[in-house]
């Protein structure tokens, strides 16, 4: 039971990123790969704000927040809006660079190693037969809100359905009056601000290190890509796949077996069903 | 004027140069990679042959990505998956007592090549970042395979003492060895830009600009795709070869994401759409900033600001910087050689065997909405078939559904007999060529390899007779070009032969359009609305074009809001409204129609003009 916990612990960062992966996607139509690195900006936040200046949480998550958002906006800004109407993927190459200064930022200012972040206090519960701790129980909780959240938002909101619409074909969107740069603009920022909301619950998990953006902006896509791009739901069930499947092959196969399930799992969709498990339209959205 | 002089000539000289650059800039690149390789004899030091060499190495992973991403457009960043392969086979061949130079390096580009199919194969099924983000996961499995074949490849701690090659039983010495980096690496930039300067590289920018415009010109997406994919892979496995035998020593923690950003920075720097820009990267990066200790600290930052600023400004690189400046010079770019099609008065198309095209009761559904009904027409050779209607009646769908872009949910397409629906590979086998409504034009390209590129689609021409130049090769690329010429003086465009295809003006696209569809020699000749854009001068001229196609025997469609156009050339009206045929007949039957004219002819006189008459009021 330890194993399965620890499963849907890893399963829900993974779904969270898969979430904020799809937002950016529905919303701006861009595969963002800083996404990721939203949530490491709450996470060495939430370590220089609750660790180094022992400020008030509330105080740290909104700075985490707001640090967020400026970072993905000025993102959107710097790395996406002069490309517009240029075509290709030259977004991947912006945006992996946006990531790779994240990343390089963090190292300079708090070194390569991991660093310990306490948002809610350290206890081992038992749990079904398994033991689990109060910020992994937290974490798994607000994946699920936070899908069944994005799902109902997207599906029923006049912005979400502007998105949809979107994605569907951008020109005609532009023509019914839907402001696509706005759109693009406001999908950043509502990535940026939950990644800095989040970021500091996740690393307490994840703990915060440099490192962590690039497997997670990995990880996260393959629970995008199982689940189906652009299904909020199937974020969900991507990510507790990737997971599970990754948590009981390092248990009963051996440490690097993991990654290279998730890497097999990853690939046999790809071939047999490239729109993932829950889309059912045609992989149309790349 | 004597004052112009000063300036035409120099403007002379390099039109000259220009021309010869194709032929001449092998032939330096070769002086060069010859001088070079000769360093150790011109007394160049070890530590210089060491840095040399690993620029090579770092060249040959560029060049690779360039191939794959430069001209095919599928970013990937696994090119050190490929780039570790090659050094681990080589290391592993060491430790079992195979060195020879003909044995291993071969097989490190084969195990390179291997990877890159089995890869791609999963990856490219969506493309785009799908692959992108697929391939950088893959990395992921050096250390875990590495760790777990321990015993082999020595393990987290590396594999060590990987003797250096031998040839004949005598092992190299560092003279040797540096001379063959550099023979190899020349030898697949050799192989590079024959790859790249013939169909097959026209091909792989045809799909990174328009996936439905490679599709229409019989180029299978997916396999094209692959195949830059997989030849990338190549000399990856090279490189790590090479890398491997340096040091005698490789360790997984050499083969990481921060060497993929390295590769991808110097491929941005030096122009990822170049075969020598890979070249000015990796040296770039290897003789400046990774020379640096004290960088280390900041890499990370400084690739991440190259990739953004490269992305955003530099989409071109160094090459392409280069090439602007050129262009700028020469006034190529601005097209100012007077790019408006020239006046004729007879064209001259050769014979084009027709076939006759039959659509049998065809019927296309998009998700609820019904494009076309049950639709069904007849068209022969050596006649023009006008498809005219409201917009959204679906005739473009007809058009999309007769070159096999959209597969019908029932009935059939016949060219000649044989079904053609559903495949853009048999409609073009079988002579089916189009224009598009809104041109479809490589900018990369200019005007005369976007004609030639119509033919794409016939002449099986193998990798191997390309990179060789062997004769096969060389009779169809002559071909190719010989039908580029006459289609480009049948629409009058010959003098813009040179120009870039995107300095040509929409009108102007449009011909060329028509030309590459004739350079296909096609027995069914589409045209998609190519009248439109058009002044009454090229109107009159696309007139005499058409008839003049007419008259070589091909079966002409033609997509038309013009019906003056249609009612001069046509010998067959077909009116669609709504997905269906509501009318059929010769032009001045049609336009008696009361049914045509209430919903499409009268409206469009009550709109703008009489469209009867074709004279408008302004």
């Amino acid at each position: 039971m330890t194993v399965l916990w620890a499963g849907l612990t890893m399963g829900s960062v993974y779904t969270l990123v898969a979430l904020t992966y799809n937002m950016t996607l529905v919303l701006t139509g861009v595969l963002n790969f800083a996404t990721a690195q939203f949530f490491t900006v709450g996470a060495f936040t939430a370590y220089a704000g609750l660790t180094q200046h022992s400020l008030p949480l509330p105080v740290v998550l909104l700075i985490g927040a707001v640090l967020g958002g400026l970072v993905a906006v000025a993102e959107e800004r710097v790395a996406i809006r002069p490309l517009r109407g240029h075509g290709g993927h030259t977004e991947l190459v912006t945006t992996l660079g946006v990531s790779t200064v994240i990343a390089g930022a963090a190292i300079v200012i708090w070194g390569p190693d991991p660093l310990r972040v306490t948002v809610v206090p350290e206890r081992t519960w038992t749990v079904l037969g398994g033991q689990v701790r109060p910020n992994e129980l937290l974490l798994i909780v607000i994946a699920v809100v936070a899908t069944l959240g994005f799902h109902v938002w997207t599906h029923r909101s006049r912005l979400g359905l502007a998105g949809l619409a979107r994605t569907e074909d951008e020109d005609a969107a532009a023509l019914r009056g839907i402001d696509v740069r706005r759109l693009s603009m406001l999908g950043f920022a509502i990535a940026g601000i939950f990644g800095g909301l989040v970021g500091p619950v996740m690393a307490q998990t994840t703990y915060a290190v440099a490192t962590i953006g690039l497997v997670l902006a990995l990880k996260g896509f393959v629970a995008m890509a199982l689940g189906g791009v652009g299904s909020h739901l199937g974020a969900l069930l991507g990510g507790t796949v990737v997971g599970l499947v990754e948590a009981f092959s390092n248990r009963h196969l051996g440490n690097d077996y993991g990654d290279i399930a998730v890497i097999v799992i990853l690939a046999l969709i790809l071939l047999l069903r490239p729109t993932g498990l829950l889309s059912k339209g045609e992989p149309r959205l790349v | 004027m004597s004052s112009s002089l000063p300036h035409l000539v120099p403007k002379r000289a390099l039109l000259a140069l220009s021309a010869r650059w194709a032929a001449v800039g092998p032939v330096l690149a070769l002086l060069g990679a010859a001088v070079l390789a000769a360093g150790p004899w011109l007394g160049l030091g070890l530590d210089a042959q060491r840095q040399i060499i690993l620029v090579a190495v770092l060249a040959l992973a560029v060049g690779g990505l360039n191939l794959s991403f430069g001209y095919a457009g599928e970013l990937a960043l696994g090119q050190v998956l490929m780039y570790a392969t090659g050094a681990y086979v080589v290391g592993y061949l060491s430790t079992i007592g195979v060195t020879n130079v003909l044995v291993t390096l071969p097989a490190a580009g084969l195990a390179g090549l291997l990877v890159g199919v089995v890869s791609g194969a999963a990856g490219l099924r969506l493309g785009g970042w799908v692959l992108a983000l697929f391939s950088l996961l893959l990395l992921d499995l050096i250390p875990r395979i590495v760790n777990l074949l321990h015993g082999r490849l020595g393990g987290v701690a590396g594999l060590s003492g990987i003797s250096r090659p031998t040839l004949g039983g005598l092992p190299f010495d560092n003279p040797t060895f540096y001379t063959t980096a550099i023979i190899v690496a020349a030898l697949w930039f050799a192989a590079m830009r024959n790859l790249v300067h013939s169909r097959q590289g026209t091909a792989f920018l045809v799909l990174k600009e328009s996936s439905v415009l490679a599709k229409a010109l019989g180029i299978s997406t997916y396999r094209t795709k692959l195949r830059a994919y997989a030849l990338g892979a190549v000399p990856a496995g090279l490189g790590g070869a090479l890398y491997a035998y340096l040091d005698g020593y490789i360790a997984p923690s050499v083969f990481t994401f921060e060497l993929g950003l390295v590769i991808l920075a110097a491929a941005i720097l030096g122009g990822a759409r170049s075969v020598y820009g890979a070249v000015i990267g990796a040296a770039l990066l290897q003789l400046g900033p990774r020379q640096l200790s004290l960088f280390d600290q900041y890499a990370e930052v400084a690739y991440g600001i190259v990739l953004v600023l490269g992305g955003v400004f530099l989409s071109t690189g160094a090459a392409g910087l280069g090439h602007r400046v050129f262009d700028r010079l020469l006034g190529r770019a601005r097209g100012e050689e007077g790019i408006a099609p020239s006046r004729q008065e007879s064209v001259d198309v050769p014979p084009l065997p027709g076939e006759p095209l039959v659509v049998d009761s065809v019927t296309v559904r998009f998700g609820g909405f019904t494009a076309l009904e049950d639709v069904s027409l007849r068209a022969e050779p050596g006649t023009v078939t006008a498809i005219i209607g409201p917009n959204g009646s679906g005739k473009t769908t007809l058009l999309n559904v007769v070159s096999g872009l959209l597969k019908p949910r029932a009935g059939e397409v016949r060219v000649g007999g044989s079904p053609v629906s559903g495949s853009t590979g048999r409609a073009v086998r079988h002579g089916v060529a189009r224009t598009f409504q809104t041109p479809l034009v490589p900018a990369s390209l200019n005007v005369r390899e976007v004609v030639a590129s119509g033919r794409l689609g016939s002449g099986n021409v193998t990798l191997v007779e390309t990179v060789l130049r062997l004769p096969r090769y060389r009779r169809v690329r002559r071909a190719d070009l010989a039908a580029a010429r006459r289609a480009l003086a049948a629409v009058g465009l010959s003098r813009a032969a040179g120009l870039r295809a995107d300095a040509l003006p929409l009108g102007t696209r449009r011909l060329m359009e028509f030309a590459r569809a004739l350079a296909a020699d096609p027995a069914v000749l589409l045209l998609d609305e190519v009248a439109s854009g058009l002044d009454d001068t090229e109107l009159a001229e696309l007139t005499v074009l058409i008839r003049a196609v007419r008259e070589a025997g091909a079966t002409v469609v033609l997509v038309e809001h013009n019906f003056e156009l249609v009612r001069e050339i046509a010998d067959h009206v077909i009116v669609l409204a709504e997905g269906h045929v509501i009318s059929t007949g010769v032009p001045e039957r049609v336009a008696r129609d009361e049914d045509v004219v209430r919903r499409y002819l009268g409206r469009r006189s009550a709109e703008g003009g009489d469209a009867l008459t074709g004279k408008g009021t302004p």
